[in-house]
């Protein structure tokens, strides 16, 4: 198995009194699906955020893709962020001001790596691929915020998938769904990433979402730092 | 970048009124800085071109600039008159090919009443070699003809044929002393030439004379009735003093031989000034004012340029979102950075080229007014090169003072990370 992710010892504080994260020891496996939960507040979007190499931990270490985050340059993280992950939130995903294809196209135009070797046409072909398997080739012109909530979150699933990222982190993309929409959005997640390979990491309080997941993790467990 | 510009020209059309009211407020600093620059070429190139073609000024000596105000540009006072017997030596210099006399002192309404003879009419250039052209009328030519300037008749209303009496010094309105007796009739109305003459009224050196015979001392005779004036003839007036005159030379080599010998004319204390030199000592003199009048349309840019740093920084509180985006895409320091300031060029950018167009159609709009109200003549030039430079300037200043909100942006997204905000 090929770890995309290994943290070691990884402590993290927004400011300098308490630890907010406090991690022994966490092992993400290429291909895996694992979700994430824990009560509001115990600390996963900052973990989130570390992964993404967006905050930066001091202290341990942290091996995304094998490189060590822990002490890397940003641009470095920026540059691994944008050609080898993709990021849902839970709400808000999309630039007001964009359509919805080019808020899709958005990282790979931004990241020259993402767009691996594929040229303008297979970039939009492939595009359309995508969409039209999330359902949402037919909205594509749109302005973003003239599209439902349940749509947004598929053009954030797009925007995360295209360009074959290693990595999707997804912090609660349902949890401003619907039950039927929450099934048929993480449906249409769940064929995507195993077409394209891809590890998941989804965070959700939703408990009925775990049984979709072959492996589970409550942050609380793994963490030491007492909130 | 390119595709970055694209991005920063949507984000800031979402933004539709606070962009356009920042391009608009850059554009009217841009045009009051170019608008400020053509008004004072204008102004600088009407004035020099107020007398042209003329070797020297000679006057009373004194200041070289108090010459030139009263004889060319119809402001105060000479400090003495020079004899019609001096006039008359250096009118017959053989490298002298025209003189223009002049005397001074009379107004009416606040309009300077300049005598002179025909020489003034077939020698006198303004404008390179434009000449005095009639409206209506031809030379006055008796004692009491009249020519009044373009926009003096306007102003006053007077028509050929109107009598007018004169005052007696210089003075705004109605003087204490009229010549009621001795008025004077509108023979000549002259075309306008965007020069102090169009200001003026021109009646012949015999008429000036006339109108002060008896006068004692700079006052009126008081015991003598004036019956008989209105039947002077012109044969019979002898004139005494003019004020000043202009020569036209040969040659340019001897004017210079020629301002020698007026300088050091040794029968009455006189002074030849060649126009060009006067013209660029006064210049410098308003170029205080000048000076001024940039440095304030400079500050109005640079605070055009903090208006949209301003904006452009309170509007990263509602895009807190769009940059904890972008920062999720991938977008690192260097692409939230030249976002912004691809915005703050966009905006700069967009200023520039509306306020060269606003000054343009301004510049169009008042040239008229200005040439009717101030004799300057503002023409429609294209950008000067410095000029062009300035623009760039203003841009790239643009593009270094966004790095503020920029960098904030960018702080901002650091302390957000990827946690949600509204
Ligand atoms: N930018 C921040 N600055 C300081 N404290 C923060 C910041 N973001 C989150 N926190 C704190 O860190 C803790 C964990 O927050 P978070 O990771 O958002 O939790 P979760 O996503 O599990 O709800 C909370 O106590 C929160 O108040
Ligand atoms: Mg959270």
């Amino acid at each position: 198995m090929n770890p995309i992710i290994k943290l070691k010892n990884l402590k993290y504080s927004y400011k300098k009194e308490k630890n907010i994260l406090d991690i022994s020891d966490f092992t993400v496996n290429e291909g895996e699906k694992i979700f994430l939960y824990g009560p509001s507040g115990c600390g996963k979007t900052t973990l989130l955020s570390i992964l993404a190499g967006i905050i930066p931990a001091k202290e341990g270490s942290l091996k995304i893709f094998g490189t060590e985050f822990i002490g890397a340059k940003n641009s470095l993280k920026d540059s691994i962020r944008g050609s080898q992950m993709g990021y849902i939130f839970q709400m808000f995903n999309l630039i007001p001001y964009l359509n919805v294809l080019d808020n899709i196209l958005l990282p790979c135009k931004l990241n020259f790596k993402r767009r691996e070797d594929m040229d303008k046409k297979s970039l939009i072909i492939k595009c359309k691929e995508i969409s039209k398997a999330l359902n949402i080739d037919n909205i594509l012109t749109k302005k973003a915020n003239e599209i439902s909530v349940g749509q947004q979150q598929r053009v954030a699933a797009a925007r995360a998938l295209l360009g074959s990222p290693k990595l999707i982190i997804a912090d609660e993309p349902t949890s401003s769904l619907d039950s039927d929409a929450r099934e048929l959005f993480l449906e249409n997640l769940f064929s995507q990433c195993e077409a394209q390979k891809t590890t998941l990491i989804f965070v959700s309080h939703d408990k009925s979402l775990m049984k979709f997941f072959p492996r589970h993790i409550a942050l609380p467990d793994i963490n030491r730092a007492k909130l | 970048m390119i595709y970055l510009f694209k991005i920063a020209s949507q984000s800031l059309w979402n933004r539709k009124i606070s962009t356009l009211l920042t391009i608009f407020s850059i554009a009217m600093s841009i045009m009051l800085f170019l608008g400020v620059e053509r008004v004072r070429q204008g102004a600088k190139e009407s004035f020099s071109n107020t007398i042209s073609k003329t070797d020297l000024v000679v006057g009373a000596r004194g200041s070289e600039i108090q010459l030139l105000l009263y004889t060319v540009f119809h402001m105060g006072n000479a400090t003495n008159n020079i004899s019609w017997h001096t006039y008359n030596h250096f009118k017959n210099n053989s490298d002298v090919a025209w003189t223009i006399p002049f005397s001074l002192g009379d107004s009416y309404n606040g309009h300077r009443v300049i005598a002179t003879d025909q020489n003034f009419y077939l020698h006198y250039q303004f404008f390179g070699n434009k000449k005095i052209e009639f409206k209506e009328g031809n030379t006055p030519n008796d004692i009491y003809d009249v020519a009044l300037g373009a926009e003096m008749a306007t102003k006053e209303n007077l028509k050929l044929g109107d009598n007018i009496a004169l005052t007696h010094g210089i003075s705004e309105g109605l003087g204490i002393l009229i010549h009621k007796d001795k008025p004077f009739t509108v023979t000549a109305i002259l075309k306008e030439t965007g020069t102090p003459i169009d200001r003026a009224a021109f009646i012949t050196l015999e008429g000036m004379e006339a109108i002060h015979i008896d006068w004692q001392n700079g006052v009126p005779a008081i015991n003598k009735k004036n019956a008989n004036t209105q039947k002077i003839k012109k044969e019979d007036i002898k004139i005494e003093q003019i004020t000043s005159f202009l020569i036209g030379a040969n040659s340019r080599i001897s004017s210079l031989s020629l301002q020698r010998e007026i300088n050091n004319y040794k029968k009455e204390p006189i002074m030849g000034v060649i126009p060009g030199v006067a013209l660029s000592q006064l210049w410098e003199t308003v170029s205080y004012a000048e000076t001024a009048l940039q440095i304030v349309s400079i500050f109005v840019v640079i605070i055009g340029l903090i208006g949209m740093m301003v904006s452009l920084y309170t509007s990263l509180e509602s895009r807190r979102r769009e940059m904890a985006i972008l920062r999720a895409i991938g977008a690192g320091r260097i692409v939230i950075v030249h976002l912004l300031v691809a915005e703050a060029i966009f905006l700069s950018f967009s200023g520039c080229l509306f306020g060269v167009f606003f000054c343009y159609f301004f510049v169009a709009c008042i040239q008229s007014l200005l040439l009717q109200n101030l004799g300057i003549l503002i023409s429609l030039t294209a950008l000067s090169f410095h000029e062009y430079l300035y623009l760039i300037f203003v841009v790239i200043l643009s593009a270094l003072i966004s790095h503020i909100p920029a960098i904030k942006a960018y702080r901002n997204s650091l302390i957000d990370g990827l946690s949600i905000r509204t």
